[in-house]
């Protein structure tokens, strides 16, 4: 039998802020998304006086404050680099990892035989973790992703246990699927196991049971892939090179609302520098632009999403190029007599999944030049790594725009200036 | 920390992953603030200030202490 392992983080950018403050120890703690518009990672202690994950931090605010609560203005800077200490860790341990997102990887753990050892290199694993890195995290061992992922959700859950948890013998499945949810289920979400209980599939036990045949041919093959997972059938496997990127996107809420074309034009601007940043960064070009404008669910204004896309003649990844794309979106999908709360900019259609010829029935809109300079976006790009700002006219130069991060913690591991001190 | 030669304001070099010995100069968090010690393990736990200025501190039970790491080299600042 093959094992392999989920590693996953306790509640990650939470645990982040806690590596270089001791002082926060066991206290509550949330971090809040871009702007600081709402709770994007709670600690445990958070979770339990019942602050909701997404909820807005104006609503929050005064009571979790008042009731000795600690925020922060999200930090990634610390948590990609904290992120990239513990993958590298985990990379020493074994042959073959993938890293799932910021926070997991699965590892391959080919060279263990039994589930005993499996548990002791879990237990192993996870207290190097700690004490090299700093970082909390749960471990779920069984033969495949998605029993792996099932073992550390219900690591999560024990309270006072180990953090590992191994589902490598068939009673352990079987138990573990019987408590759990289809929902909870990798892969399965909220429409999925709706239809699913009403075909009298609740439990992760009862899909477990379902017909093969019958699932493909009454939802698709992919969820019939979930079933032979669920009964130990490797059916995903650990991909070395995660898939690259298939789109970009960059949004922000604003700091207060905006009625005005005119004002949102340089914001959504700079949402197209960074996100054509992103894009070289990745070595991709792009044939279509995106914008999203959007009022604000919360209040009772009038309520209107935006959303208007560009398709471009040729891949693009020149800055000067997208901005042009974006403005003329941008023009589309503004509608006068709304307040404005949040927008962003979709970069999309990579010219590695696509055909990059030009199309034969060109219904593209000739009448956009498309630039493309990638000796002179090099340039660019270098400049502003180091700190000397190069801006393009349409943009709102960004000491200006400044996103509001007042209670952003130091970059500890990433800045000399910010580097924790000892008494 | 000067009778170990580190200075005020000196860059230490942390590793995390050697573990603390009796003797080892050591970064550790204690009742939620970092300190730089040497660590004492026999005849018990305590952490030296090296410095004539500052008094051991004998570990109490209830006292929050984790050693983060084993420092390894310091930078000292002259200016």
């Amino acid at each position: 039998m093959t094992l392999l392992a989920l590693v996953d983080c306790d509640n990650f950018y939470a645990s982040c802020e806690r590596v270089f403050r001791p002082d926060l120890r066991a206290k509550p703690i949330v971090v809040l998304s871009n702007n600081d518009g709402c709770v994007i990672a709670r600690s445990k202690e958070a979770k339990a006086m019942g602050i909701k994950m997404g909820v807005p931090w104006f609503q929050i605010k005064r009571t979790y404050l008042a009731q000795g609560g600690k925020v922060f203005s999200s930090n990634f800077a610390l948590y990609g680099d904290l992120s990239n200490r513990v993958m590298h860790v985990l990379e020493g341990m074994v042959n073959n990892i993938e890293v799932y997102s910021i926070d997991e990887a699965f590892l391959d753990l080919q060279h263990i035989q039994t589930s005993s050892h499996a548990y002791e290199f879990g237990i192993h694993c996870r207290n190097i973790v700690r004490q090299w890195v700093g970082i909390p995290v749960r471990i779920g061992i069984a033969p495949t992703k998605t029993l792996a992922k099932i073992a550390s959700h219900i690591a999560k859950q024990r309270v006072g246990g180990t953090g590992v948890l191994c589902l490598c013998q068939q009673h352990h499945v079987d138990r573990a699927l019987k408590d759990l949810s289809v929902r909870e289920i990798w892969g399965v979400g909220q429409n999925l196991s709706r239809r699913l209980n009403n075909l009298n599939i609740y439990s992760g036990y009862d899909l477990m049971q379902s017909d093969t045949r019958f699932i493909r041919d009454k939802f698709s093959v992919v969820l019939e892939r979930t079933v032979r997972e669920l009964r130990g059938e490797q059916c995903l496997q650990i991909q070395r090179n995660a898939e690259p990127k298939k789109q970009i996107i960059v949004s922000r809420s604003f700091k207060k609302r905006i009625n005005d074309l005119e004002q949102i034009r340089p914001l959504v601007s700079n949402f197209a520098v960074r996100a054509s940043e992103k894009l070289r960064d990745e070595g991709q070009k792009c044939l279509q632009v995106s914008v999203l404008i959007f009022t604000s669910p919360f209040g009772h204004q009038a309520q209107y999403r935006g959303f208007h896309s560009i398709q471009f003649p040729s891949p693009v990844s020149d800055t000067r190029g997208i901005l042009a794309g974006v403005q003329k979106a941008l023009n589309s999908c503004f509608k006068e007599g709304y307040s404005y709360a949040k927008a962003g900019v979709v970069l999309s259609q990579f010219s590695q999944y696509s055909v990059t010829q030009g199309s034969l029935f060109n219904e593209l809109d000739q009448s956009m030049e498309v630039k493309q300079d990638d000796r002179l976006m090099r340039y660019i790009d270098s400049m502003n790594e180091k700190q000397v700002q190069v801006y393009y006219a349409s943009q709102f130069p960004r000491h200006l725009f400044s996103i509001s991060k007042s209670m952003t913690s130091p970059k500890y591991t990433t800045n000399w200036l910010d580097l924790p001190t000892a008494k | 920390m000067v009778n170990a030669n580190i200075g005020d304001q000196a860059i230490l070099i942390v590793d995390r992953s050697i573990k603390p010995k009796h003797g080892s100069i050591v970064v550790a968090s204690l009742d939620g603030e970092f300190v730089c010690k040497r660590l004492q393990l026999k005849p018990r736990l305590c952490l030296l200030p090296e410095n004539p200025a500052y008094k051991p501190i004998y570990v109490q039970h209830g006292q929050d202490l984790d050693i983060m790491g084993t420092v390894t080299a310091a930078i000292n600042k002259f200016e």
